[in-house]
């Protein structure tokens, strides 16, 4: 099984910084139009809001509180990125980490969650273009396929179907993977997708039809 | 009708995930990258390091730009015409 083993904190911290400059300058507009209702913005808990002040001023138990809070809801978002229980957990700590590295760049105007979930989102995906890069994906042949096609749905449990999911979504690009992960198993909608990935709502619809006939290609009768 | 792949993922998101323990081990690693970074500041040596960096920096273009102004082919011919005149 692959092994996850990059050092989140050492390696990547100039990476973030920029990044966290990057989207101060270009993303800021899009977050307070795009996928951020009004509902939502009154799903703000003020408790958050009062330890990431906290956290910002170097209190560390402040931020405990929030991992400890938030910790299981990003465990589930990334169990799509990696199944391998190790690489799972170690892809949550990383959210976690690179999110306390951009703590400065939160603002207030959408959920705690939502902000930790874009993070997450950007972890896993450069997770899965390393890996695409080292080329260490399994294989899901077409005989698997007509196998799962040969069973009626009903017989196939939850984790079954998370595993199809997983091997099949892992045959295909990680940009086209990322949008019917968000788009299918997530259940997103298009204006969700492109606050998690930071893409426009057209980018996410013309993504998400080629992703998906790329997938029916390869697998007929997806 | 929905296809076999959106009844998979409608499945697979309803599926249950392991439970995650990481809040001790992500303040340890924060703690640990703070104290390497203030390690590295708090080090008399990496502030002079970094102070003739900074002056040594503008040093090297300036001496770049005059090296390039001196050097110029049309220089020396400026100079005698200006001298013959």
């Amino acid at each position: 099984m692959y092994s996850y083993s990059v050092n989140p904190v050492f390696v990547t911290n100039a990476e973030i910084v920029l990044r966290s400059i990057m989207d101060t300058f270009f993303t800021a507009k899009a977050e307070t139009v795009v996928g951020i209702s009004e509902h939502e913005k009154s799903g703000i808990e003020s408790i958050d809001i009062e330890d990431v002040y906290l956290s910002r001023n170097g209190n560390h138990d402040a931020y405990k509180r929030l991992v400890e809070r938030y910790e299981q809801a990003i465990a589930k978002t990334m169990w799509r990125f990696s199944r391998d229980k190790l690489t799972h957990e170690e892809l949550v700590q990383d959210v976690f980490v690179e999110a306390y590295l951009s703590l400065m760049t939160y603002k207030e105007q959408a959920p705690f969650l939502h902000w930790l979930r874009k993070i997450a989102t950007r972890v896993g995906y450069r997770y899965w273009k390393q890996q695409a890069s080292e080329h260490s994906k399994a294989h899901f042949t077409l005989q698997e396929w007509d196998n799962v096609l040969s069973q009626s749905p009903d017989q196939i449990s939850t984790e079954q179907a998370a595993e199809i999911i997983h091997n099949l979504l892992e045959q295909l690009p990680p940009r086209d993977r990322l949008v019917l992960t968000l788009r299918f198993v997530e259940g997103c909608s298009v204006e969700q997708a492109a606050y998690r990935t930071g893409w426009t709502k057209t980018m996410v619809k013309v993504q998400t039809i080629r992703a998906k006939s790329k997938l029916k290609k390869m697998f007929p009768n997806a | 009708m929905k296809s076999v792949f959106d009844t998979l993922c409608e499945k697979a998101g309803n599926e249950e995930v392991p439970k995650v323990h990481v809040a001790e081990r992500t303040i340890a690693l924060i703690e640990a990258n703070e104290i390497q970074t203030s390690w590295f500041w708090d080090r008399p040596l990496m502030w002079v390091a970094a102070l003739s960096s900074a002056i040594a920096v503008p040093l090297v273009v300036m001496a770049f730009v005059f090296h390039n102004f001196w050097s110029e082919p049309l220089y020396e011919i400026s100079q005698a015409i200006s001298w013959a005149m």
